[in-house]
C-alpha cells in the first residue's frame, strides 16, 4: 500500500467519526490577504504563540524543582541554576522569552492598532487581544516574585503597594493579593498559584477564543479594500513561513539564552538570582521594575503626594485606567476606520501613546534626561 | 526628542500623514519638562491643552465630518 493511500485511509478513518471535511476544505481555500501594507504583521500573533508555547514548556521543566516556601523557593532556584545540568539553561529560556513574548506582544497590538485591524467586524478579536495582553503583564508581575530573592522581594512590595490607591476596595485587594498586610510566604503561594494556574487556565481558554476569531474572520485586509484582495494560500504557504519565522525565533532565543544567561544587565532586564529576600532588612535604593512597567513607575514618581484632593498615585492610577480604558474601546470610538476609511487621527494617538511610553521608560533609566533644574541652568548659561 | 522628530518625519515624508497633534503634543512634552526644565504635570497639561485646542479648531475649520481626513490609514 503507497503512503497516499494510507494517508487516504487515516483521513477516511477520522471522517468517518469526526466529519473532519469541512475543515480540511476550510484549510484548502483559507487565504491570507496580500495588499500595499507589509505582510510582516500578520506574523506577529503567531510568534507570540510560539513564545508562550517556549514558556509552558520550559516553565513545566522548572515546576519539576522549584519549591514555593520562604525557606525553599530561593534554595531551590539556586539549585536549579548551579546544580541541575542544563537547569541554568531553562531559567534562561524561560526569562528571555518572557520578554521577548511581550515584545512581539506590544509590537503585534501596536501594529494592529496603525492597519486599523480592528475595525467591524473584529472589534471582539481587539477586546480578547487586549485581555490577553492584561494576563501577560500579569504573569511577568506575578512571576517576579517566584525566585524569592531581595530585588524581587522588594520590587514586588513597592509594585503591590499601589493597588491601595484603588478608591473605597484599595485595601480589601491589597490584602487578597498580598495574603496579609505585607509581602510575606502567603503572598509567594498566592503568586506561585496565580503564574502557574490561574493565568495559564484563563490565558488559553483566552487565545482559543482570540484564534477562533481570526480562523473564522480571516486576517483583516488592507483598509479600503472592499473585497478581500487575493492573497497567499494559509495553507501550506503561510503556515510554513509561520514555522519559518518560529525557527528563526528560536535560534535567536537559545542564542541569547546561551550567551547572555542573566539578561543584558538593563534595570527592569535583569534576573541574575542575586540574594536571598530579607523581609526584616530595609528596601535598598534605586529598586525598578520590570522594563514593561517602567514607564508606569516613571509616571507614579511625577505624581506630587497630593494633587486637586486626591492622593498623587490615586490620580495617576485614573489618569493611566482612563488612557487604557480608551485603548480598550477604539474600535468603538474610530468611526472613521467602521466605514473602513482612513484615520489618521487615531494612527496619530497610537504614534502619541508610543512616544509617551518611550519618553517615560528612558526618563526611569536615566536615558538622555537632565534634572530640570540643571536643564533650565545651562538653558540660562546659553542665553 | 530625537525619537519623536524622526518618527514625525518619517510619517510625514514615507507615510503622507498630515495629523500630528498627538505626536506634537508629546513632543512638545518633552521639551517644555526636559529642556525648559518646566514640571512633569504642568509640562504635560500645556501639551495636552494646546493638543485639545489644536483638534479643536482643526474640527471646526473642517466641519467635523473632514476631521480625519488628512492622510493614510
Amino acid at each position: 500500500m503507497s503512503d497516499s493511500s494510507h494517508l487516504q485511509g487515516w483521513r477516511d478513518w477520522l471522517n468517518r467519526r469526526y466529519q473532519i471535511t469541512p475543515l480540511v476544505e476550510f484549510l484548502h481555500h483559507k487565504e491570507v490577504p496580500k495588499g500595499p501594507h507589509s505582510m510582516v504583521w500578520y506574523y506577529l500573533g503567531g510568534t507570540t504563540m510560539f513564545f508562550f508555547v517556549v514558556q509552558v514548556a520550559t516553565g513545566v521543566l522548572l515546576l519539576m524543582y522549584y519549591q514555593p516556601g520562604e525557606a525553599t523557593a530561593y534554595e531551590s532556584i539556586r539549585y536549579l541554576t548551579t546544580k541541575v545540568p542544563f537547569g541554568w539553561l531553562m531559567r534562561s529560556v524561560h526569562c528571555w522569552s518572557a520578554h521577548l513574548m511581550i515584545i512581539s506582544l506590544v509590537t503585534h497590538m501596536f501594529s494592529t492598532m496603525m492597519l486599523k485591524a480592528y475595525r467591524p467586524p473584529r472589534e471582539l478579536t481587539w477586546v480578547t487581544g487586549y485581555i490577553l495582553f492584561a494576563l501577560t503583564l500579569g504573569f511577568g508581575f506575578s512571576g517576579y516574585l517566584l525566585p524569592w530573592n531581595k530585588l524581587a522581594f522588594f520590587a514586588t512590595s513597592v509594585g503591590t503597594d499601589l493597588v491601595k490607591s484603588v478608591p473605597l476596595t484599595g485595601n480589601w485587594l491589597l490584602q487578597v493579593l498580598r495574603g496579609g498586610p505585607d509581602v510575606t510566604a502567603n503572598t509567594l503561594y498566592r503568586f506561585f498559584a496565580l503564574h502557574v494556574v490561574i493565568l495559564p487556565l484563563a490565558f488559553v481558554g483566552l487565545i482559543g477564543i482570540h484564534l477562533l476569531f481570526v480562523q473564522r474572520q480571516g486576517m483583516a485586509p488592507p483598509l479600503g479594500a472592499k473585497v478581500a484582495p487575493r492573497g497567499i494560500k494559509f495553507f501550506p504557504s503561510f503556515a510554513l513561513r509561520d514555522l519559518l519565522l518560529w525557527l528563526a525565533c528560536l535560534m535567536v532565543l537559545l542564542v541569547l539564552a546561551v550567551f547572555v544567561p542573566y539578561g543584558p544587565g538593563i534595570p527592569g532586564m535583569d534576573w541574575e538570582l542575586g540574594e536571598k529576600a530579607d523581609p526584616l532588612a530595609p528596601a535598598f535604593p534605586g529598586i525598578k521594575p520590570e522594563w514593561y512597567f517602567l514607564w508606569e513607575y516613571q509616571l507614579l514618581k511625577e505624581f506630587p503626594p497630593h494633587l486637586l484632593g486626591m492622593e498623587g498615585p490615586q490620580l495617576c492610577l485614573l489618569v493611566v485606567s482612563l488612557l487604557l480604558g480608551i485603548w480598550a474601546i477604539i474600535p468603538w470610538l474610530d468611526r472613521k476606520a467602521q466605514r473602513d476609511q482612513p484615520s489618521p487621527g487615531f494612527s496619530d494617538f497610537g504614534w502619541g501613546a508610543i512616544l509617551f511610553l518611550t519618553f517615560l521608560t528612558l526618563k526611569a533609566w536615566d536615558i538622555g534626561a537632565t534634572k530640570p533644574a540643571a536643564a533650565a541652568a545651562s538653558l540660562k548659561a546659553i542665553s | 526628542m530625537g525619537a519623536g522628530v524622526a518618527i514625525i518625519g518619517v510619517r510625514f515624508v514615507v507615510h503622507g500623514h498630515r495629523w500630528f497633534f498627538l505626536t506634537g503634543a508629546a513632543l512638545l512634552h518633552v521639551i517644555l519638562h526636559g529642556l525648559l526644565g518646566l514640571s512633569y504635570l504642568a509640562a504635560g497639561l500645556i501639551a495636552a491643552v494646546l493638543a485639545a485646542i489644536s483638534v479643536a479648531v482643526f474640527a471646526f475649520r473642517n466641519g467635523g465630518a473632514r476631521i480625519n481626513s488628512g492622510g493614510s490609514p
